[in-house]
């Protein structure tokens, strides 16, 4: 919500307002003004500020004049300065000569002010190099002389001295000028750059200055010659962060901000917006939940507050909070995130705040010529690693050994006992040696395509910038598929001097596959003993004789199962701005989001679900319509020089209405019907339909005061009305309180030349959780359907507990945090310390059955995080030249602790839940297995209700016995902590960046190491474990055994350390040179390759032979992809 | 300005007052418990209260807990709950199958609660509905508590509907539970009909019956014995054999027949189920448990006809082979199902010969006796008799079988659950007056039930004699009659037979059945959230 401010010559009444209404949609500008009054003369020249008069001149010349504020602030001019009729050099001339102020053009064709005073300090600099202005930049921070190319010749006392200067890019950079320090002698680079100067001796220093720039200062040795390379001052290139409600420069910033930059953004291909801030941002950590297409991820920001009312942020997009879906939007179309993290970033954002707030910018267009780009990769991607599952003789001593367990096999007559125990078809393949690695025949090589075109530009008062999106991911699963089809269209268009429209469209339509189907787990539970082929090659439906496992390609069958998905997304922000007063402007914004879902389902007669019986088929349909309506005034102003004030009001509306319906049936009479006639089906196994709405009502006023820019204030307060609470506890007040200083403006920091940036925030403030199913302090009933003879007898009884005291679950933050920018900013980063509590928890709290309920949604407990982050960008080498080698870094890290404060009995653990205090919200709660019982501890064994062969469980209270006393706290799913480093190198014209992603300190529980795959029981294919026998008397794992569904104890097989460091992307590109791209017209190309998920190290995969710690699920397993991509922008 | 900013003002003013309404509930698609104080909601909470009777009888659960670990059945190969067949750690307070019956009953008792508690407030309740409803749910909250008492002994009494969060338990002594369980019946025998408006509704006999059996477990070693609770048994069960609506089926085999037949006279109430899916729930599902795994072998396929094998209880030798006198007892022919015909012609290797089945010839055969090696070399089916009876293949129990299904995956079984027959009443009068030392008056109603299954002129071979009446001899009888009708577990129990006839009988069960195992563990998920913890809501022992 970037909002540009036209000024106003005076208060302008109610009929200026109409009058600019009833202006023709091309309105003039603002500038007009001044060309009215200075063509005609009838109105008496006016004094208006230097600042509106510049501001003036950059519209009508459209081009970019750049000035500090504290630079032009003092002054004003009168409107007869300015005449349109002539250059704007000369205007420009004109109007700053009252003033002392000059200015500079600079290479890019904009302007510069730049002020006497400062020339004034560049001159006192000469003879104190330690008191470089810092609205100049400040001294070379410690640069050696090596960007000093020297050419060895004879050196005369006075001489001429030649050169050029250079800009970051390694082009020329006219205008720079030298002086002699302690000399008035100097001169100016040409159009090229280049300069030549008369010096008298070799130890004479030079110094270089150019607005934009780093000034530097050069001994000029003996060298006749000069290459000199003028570094970017980076602190003017104020970085702008998106606020709620609004955007700010870096430097007024008060609250806990993490900004990931575009370029950022585009570093690793992803499918899912939220995927790209994986380790990017201190403090957000990001969670895959699946591997299969379109699969979601989970993100919290400083950990998890709540156990029911969830702890995913608020997303909002251009200005609109949008609820879930974030496969709907295209990465591609988007060019920042900034994720608000403390209390005074997210009060603005007041009832849905409590779990941060990510806000996403789209691309929008920039007056210009029309830019067309293309940005497409395509990869191929395969399996990372396949699970470690037994093959055929592997499987066969594995039952062999189940049998002997149970008693069921006699090893005196293998031959006898092998009948009983393996049917025909597994005999003959141990006879023949037969083995059928059935993981691997659900496994392919899968294919992503990403195509993205999108066309910018406009004028001053338009401009607009429309995409268009193809995505597809045809995963590494048969079966599973996600593609995507996006449109967006962001338009902004000026009229009259007053109003603003304009609107952000997404349109989203997607198509995905499989992702209810488990196809690989299927696979993994094969016997290898089993057959999938006949000898014609037709399928075998039973690999074996068993009756419950079936052949998984039996499903990859053409329509035997579907699994599809159709999602339509049409989600808009509309917003009309009008400035009424110099400082004050109205903006509504309106956001309505329609979301079409429909499901289907088929299960044709030949799959594991229908095992040869009819087929069944289901359709879903669920249509949301969200809207949100909000009313903002603005009010900016500076006053006396010193003090500038920002008010912020706001009233907005959101509803959310949600219908579903539902249909089951089975018994279609031919299966290509698949789930399109479901009125043709014998039997309707149900039908269904639900209602939903919710809605929040706030009111907000936020104040920003800074002083000096040295002092920043914002004081927040928010009002909160949510449907979802009882009667009379819907309204929650959401107050917030920020303070930044920022030190480097002191005058004691003002010399110093290491350090270019420290300022300390500090803020605390309230914010609230809403996030519940809506009807919660309803006491609902619960159907139930019984019959009297056949006849129908439906029924209702009680089914949730009537709860008159809902109200919000309210999270208070402290938040310290500490910016710094060190040798020119060339080290930046950032700290923060903060603490959270959470009260009034949305807990449903479990109660015991004999109370006729089995939970209840209750506000009890509290919880507290703690946490540290950090993060750091530096650059390590810098580029000799332009395109000499360069090296940056981004590291953050970041630890986060959950807490458990108190639970629905004050301080007091709730076992059932395994929820204990001072604990993490979620732990892992169980025995601990300290190895397996050994031959010759049968008595121990005995006493401890377990056998030989079997799990030993740590009796830790001593009493003899293994009962519920013995369980323990094992550990939790949060990290210790988790970070992310990013290393990007450049080198004449081609990139590299590494990211590394990595979590330590976390206890994960495996789905490789339970179920069916790991029942020990002989019955399904098994994990490939080190099991006791009698003659392998392991520790590792127990002795299988026929008899049982599952080991005993096994959920202690489970668990296993979650840290991992992974490499995620290891990116290589090339920027075609401008010789060449100018050739075709282009204004850059480039092209790259990628590949993701290079290598991981984590002791759950090393070690313990897992698949990867992030998703240990027996579902579809990570990929490996290798991405090749083009850019072009024309 | 001033004016546009009073317009704001003005337009502001305006729409928060209407936005105010959006923050009051938009309750659509679901019903709020108000509904439950109206006549037709109070209707539809009864009908709820029936509904919880399907959660034991004819789901897995409440067989596991009823058929497994007793002398009829062990288990077979397929999954769950077999813990509560071998009496290992297994079955422990974390069992789910506990937690199942613990939360179902509970929130049974809780539907009960509402009813009965509201009844009376509901304006425009016709009386003579709000008595017989009261009665019904009376009743019904009675065999809930009854569940729970034998499955836990002593359990929580709540009889009042919750209101708000309620998290205060305590283990109230049986005596007091059977306190509770027997003035809800007296009431219901009270006020129910002898013949109700609906078929399946809770009549007067099915109380009494109730009651009757409330007396035999009262009297058990987990109960709390009076000296006339058998006498009082007796009496009851007499009182439903006096019904003129009831009467014996002269055919055993009849009774387990099913469609219209399943509502003969000698039904004395049963759970409702049916062929209409969207009133059945999840159906009677009893036909998955017993069901030998057949369609593994040559010459068979899964069909709708022979069902689909979950192949968990598996008859114990005692059912199969000692139980019966085979000659004269018509019960053991129509208990089980030996033969399986071929539904998946073609060529297989049966016994290392090649074998070519034509659909319907025999291609299992579960024998009832051991063959000798000629006779088996002759036969060109799969033969598997006793001695090579495993946990797949074995005789199938029939009484549940359900070849009507929909589709052959189809776990939504139609068949209603017979809950009370009248057969039972003849045996709980003998076993009630037996005990009592009444044994003479006690023949006439042991021989009736033997008379009934008798083969056709077996009559006089199966009578029996005074002398010939113990526990032990009822117990072997109602095993004869009852097979697997989802009581065998209780039965042991409150005859203090189930260590020795676990011990005796079933194989898997005998080296680890301990006395403790009388009772079932409390679910720890209980414990835990109880306030006080184990302290306020002990464990039984030995868990």
């Amino acid at each position: 919500m970037k909002r540009q401010l036209y000024p106003g010559w005076h208060v302008i009444g109610l009929t200026v307002l109409l009058a600019a209404i009833t202006q023709p949609c091309n309105a003039q500008p603002a500038y007009a003004h001044i060309k009215q009054v200075s063509r005609t003369g009838e109105i008496q020249p006016r004094t208006i500020t230097l600042k509106d008069a510049l501001k003036a001149l950059k519209g009508h010349y459209g081009v970019d004049i750049v000035f500090g504020d504290r630079t032009v602030d003092p002054y004003t001019i009168t409107t007869d300065l300015v005449d349109y009729k002539l250059s704007v050099e000369k205007n420009l001339l004109n109007v700053l000569r009252p003033t002392g102020l000059k200015y500079k053009r600079l290479k890019n064709g904009s302007y510069a002010i730049i002020s006497e005073k400062a020339l004034q300090r560049e001159t006192e600099a000469e003879q104190n190099p330690a008191d470089i202005p810092s609205n100049t930049g400040s001294a070379n921070g410690g640069l050696t002389e090596s960007n000093l190319v020297a050419t060895a010749s004879p050196i005369p006392t006075a001489r001429n001295v030649t050169g050029e200067v250079l800009d970051e890019k390694g082009e020329g950079l006219p205008g720079v000028s030298i002086i002699i320090k302690g000399k008035t002698r100097g001169t100016v680079t040409d159009q090229n750059g280049r300069f030549s100067l008369e010096t008298d001796d070799e130890g004479e220093r030079l110094i270089f200055s150019y607005v934009g720039y780093l000034t530097r200062e050069l001994e000029l040795g003996s060298s006749t010659s000069l290459r000199v390379v003028l570094e970017l001052d980076n602190k003017l290139l104020q970085e702008v962060i998106v606020v709620g409600y609004g955007t700010q420069k870096k430097a007024d910033v008060t609250g806990a901000i993490s900004s990931i930059s575009e370029r950022v953004l585009r570093e690793v291909p992803v499918t899912n917006a939220q995927q790209m801030l994986q380790g990017r941002a201190a403090g957000v950590y990001v969670v895959q939940d699946s591997y299969r297409p379109g699969a979601g991820v989970t993100v919290q920001i400083r950990g998890r507050r709540s156990f029911s009312a969830g702890n995913d942020p608020l997303y909002v997009v251009d200005g609109i909070p949008i609820s879930g879906g974030f496969n709907d939007i295209n990465p591609n179309d988007i060019v920042s995130m900034d994720v608000l993290k403390d209390a005074s970033a997210t009060a603005i954002y007041g009832s849905r705040g409590a779990n941060g707030v990510v806000v996403i910018t789209t691309k929008r267009g920039a007056p210009g010529r029309i830019s067309v780009s293309y940005n497409g990769f395509s990869g191929v991607s395969s399996i990372f690693r396949y699970a470690d599952m037994m093959n055929g003789p592997e499987f066969t001593a594995y039952r062999r050994e189940a049998a002997i367990a149970a008693g069921k096999y006699n090893t005196d007559t293998p031959e006898a006992s092998d009948k009983i125990l393996f049917d025909p078809i597994e005999q003959k393949s141990i006879l023949e040696g037969r083995s059928t690695d059935f993981q691997r025949l659900v496994v392919r090589k899968g294919m992503t395509n990403n195509h993205n075109l999108s066309i910018s530009g406009g004028t001053e008062s338009t401009r607009f910038n429309v995409s268009m999106g193809y995505f597809k991911d045809k995963g590494i699963i048969p079966g599973q598929d996600f593609t995507r089809f996006t449109t967006r269209i962001n338009l902004d268009q000026k009229f009259g001097r007053i109003f603003k429209i304009g609107t952000s469209m997404l349109g989203t339509y997607s198509l995905g596959n499989g992702a209810d189907v488990n196809i690989y787990g299927s696979g993994l539970q094969v016997n290898p003993l089993g057959v999938p082929y006949d000898a014609n090659g037709k399928l075998i439906f039973r690999p074996t004789n068993d009756g419950l496992i079936t052949n998984p390609l039996s499903e990859l069958v053409p329509g035997a199962i579907i699994n599809t998905n159709k999602r339509f997304r049409l989600f808009t922000s509309l917003y009309g701005e009008a400035e009424l007063m110099e400082g004050l402007t109205f903006r509504m914004n309106f956001g309505p989001d329609l979301i079409k879902s429909n499901t289907g389902n088929f299960r044709g007669s030949l799959t594991n679900a229908r095992q040869g019986g009819i087929s069944s088929a289901t359709v879903a349909e669920d249509f949301i319509f969200n809207y949100t309506w909000e009313n903002i005034l603005n009010y900016k102003k500076k006053l006396a020089d010193r003090h500038s004030v920002e008010v912020t009001g706001l009233y907005s509306v959101q509803t959310q209405t949600q219908e579903k319906q539902a249909t089951d049936v089975q018994g279609l009479p031919v299966e290509s019907l698949e789930f399109y006639n479901l009125g043709q089906a014998s039997i309707i196994n149900s039908v269904s339909s639900d209602y939903s709405k919710w809605s929040i009502l706030s009111y907000m006023g936020r104040v920003n005061y800074g002083f000096d820019d040295r002092f920043l204030v914002t004081l927040t307060g928010r009002f909160d009305g949510s449907s979802r609470f009882a009667q009379g506890k819907q309204w929650g007040f959401f107050p917030s309180v920020a303070l930044g200083w920022n030190v480097i403006n002191e005058q004691f920091l003002k010399s110093n030349r290491t350090i270019s940036n420290l300022k300390l925030r500090a803020s605390y403030g309230q914010t609230g959780n809403t996030g519940i199913d809506p009807y919660q302090t309803q006491g609902l009933v619960t159907r139930a359907v019984y019959d009297f003879d056949g006849k129908p007898a439906y029924g209702y009884r009680p089914g949730t507990i009537r709860n008159n005291d809902l109200k919000w679950e309210t999270t208070t933050s402290a938040n310290v945090g500490l910016d710094f920018g060190i040798f020119n900013d060339r080290v930046t980063g950032s700290a923060e310390v903060y603490r959270s509590v959470t009260k009034d928890l949305l807990l449903p709290r479990v109660l015991p059955t004999t109370s006729g309920f089995a939970s209840i949604l209750q506000n009890v407990g509290s919880t507290q995080n703690v946490g540290f982050e950090f993060s750091l960008s530096s650059q390590n080498i810098r580029p000799q030249g332009g395109d000499g080698l360069s090296w940056t870094s981004d590291l953050n890290f970041f630890t986060n602790r959950e807490k458990i404060l108190e639970l629905s009995q004050g301080k007091v653990d709730d076992i059932g839940n395994s929820r204990f205090i001072g604990q993490p919200i979620s732990v892992f709660y169980d025995y601990e297995r300290t190895g397996i019982w050994q031959l010759g501890e049968d008595q121990q064994a005995l006493q401890f209700a377990s056998k030989v062969g079997q799990n030993k469980i740590n009796d830790r209270n001593g009493n003899g016995i293994i009962d519920p006393d013995d369980r323990t706290i094992l550990g939790t799913s949060v990290p210790k902590f988790s970070g992310g480093l990013t290393n990007r190198f450049a080198y004449k014209g081609f990139d590299l960046s590494i990211f590394l992603f990595a979590r330590f300190g976390s206890l994960i529980q495996s789905e490789l190491h339970q179920g069916a795959i790991f029942a020990m029981a002989g019955r399904y294919n098994n994990y490939n474990v080190d099991y006791w026998t009698k003659d392998n008397p392991t520790n590792a794992y127990p002795q299988p055994n026929l008899n049982q569904e599952r080991p005993l104890f096994n959920t202690t097989l489970t668990y296993f350390d979650g840290s991992f460091i992974k490499a995620r992307n290891i990116s290589l590109g090339y920027n075609v040179k401008p010789a060449l791209t100018n050739r075709i017209k282009a204004q850059s190309i480039r092209v790259y390759g990628n590949v993701q998920n290079p290598f991981m190290y984590a002791p759950y995969v090393q070690k313990h032979n897992g698949i990867d710690p992030e998703v240990p699920k027996a579902d579809t397993p990570l990929a490996r992809l290798f991405v090749v991509g083009l850019n072009i922008t024309i | 300005m001033k004016k546009l900013l009073f317009y704001f003002v003005l337009g502001f003013g305006s729409l928060l007052t209407s936005c105010e309404k959006m923050l009051v509930e938009d309750v659509r698609s679901q019903i709020t418990d108000k509904y439950l104080s109206t006549p037709e909601g109070f209707e539809a909470s009864v009908n709820a209260a029936y509904s919880h009777m399907r959660t034991f009888y004819g789901r897995e659960e409440g067989g596991a807990l009823s058929v497994f670990g007793t002398d009829e059945f062990t288990n077979g190969y397929g999954g769950s709950y077999m813990n509560l067949n071998f009496y290992d750690t297994g079955l422990n307070p974390r069992a789910s199958v506990l937690s199942y019956l613990w939360d179902n009953m509970y929130f049974a008792i809780n539907n009960c609660n509402a009813v009965i508690s509201r009844a009376d407030e509901i304006k425009g309740l016709d009386p003579k509905v709000k008595t017989v409803s009261v009665a019904e749910t009376r009743f019904l909250r009675a065999y809930y508590y009854f569940l729970l008492v034998q499955t836990f002994g002593p359990i929580h009494i709540t009889l009042q509907e919750s209101e708000g969060v309620v998290v205060s338990a305590k283990r109230s002594p049986v005596k007091e539970v059977y306190k509770v369980i027997t003035d809800d019946l007296e009431f219901a025998i009270a006020n129910l009909p002898v013949t109700p408006a609906l078929y399946g509704k809770v009549n007067k006999s099915a109380a009494e019956f109730l009651l009757a059996k409330v007396y035999l477990a009262k009297a058990g070693p987990t109960g709390a014995p009076e000296a006339d609770d058998f006498s009082k048994a007796a009496e009851l069960a007499k009182k439903v054999i006096a019904n003129p609506n009831l009467k014996l089926v002269s055919n055993y085999a009849q009774i387990f027949q099913q469609g219209s037949a399943e509502k003969s006279s000698e039904v004395v109430w049963a759970v409702q189920y049916s062929t209409d899916l969207l009133t059945t729930g999840l159906g009677n599902s009893a036909h998955l448990y017993f069901l030998a795994e057949y369609d593994r072998l040559p010459g068979l396929t899964r069909d709708i006809a022979n069902g689909r094998p979950w192949v968990r209880f598996k008859p114990t030798k005692y059912a199969v082979l000692d139980l019966f006198d085979r000659k004269n007892d018509s019960r053991y022919d129509a208990s089980f199902k030996f033969v399986f015909y071929s539904n998946r012609p073609g060529t297989f290797t049966v016994n290392q010969k090649s074998v070519t089945f034509a659909a319907g010839d025999t291609a299992l055969w579960v024998a009832d006796r051991e063959l000798s090696a000629a006779e088996l070399a002759q036969r060109k089916y799969s033969v598997y008799p006793p001695s090579a009876y495993n946990d797949r293949i074995y005789p199938t129990l029939t009484k549940f079988l359900d070849p009507t299904r929909v589709s052959v995956q189809e776990t939504r079984g139609s068949r209603d659950f017979l809950v009370f027959r009248l057969a039972e009443a003849y045996l709980i009068v003998a076993e009630g007056l037996m005990m009592s030392g009444r044994k003479s008056e006690a023949l006439p109603y042991i021989n009736a039930v033997r008379s009934r299954a008798a083969k056709k002129g077996s009559e006089a071979a199966m009578q029996v004699q005074e002398s010939q009446l113990t526990i032990d001899f009822i117990l072997d009888e109602r095993a004869r009659e009852l097979l697997g009708e989802h009581m065998r577990w209780f039965d042991l129990v409150r005859t203090g037979k189930l260590l020795e006839r676990v011990k005796k009988y079933n194989p898997d069960g005998a080296s680890q059945v301990k006395d403790f195992h009388v009772l079932r563990p409390i679910p720890q998920t209980q414990i835990d959230r109880t306030l006080g913890g184990s302290q306020a809501f002990p464990q039984n022992q030995g868990y």
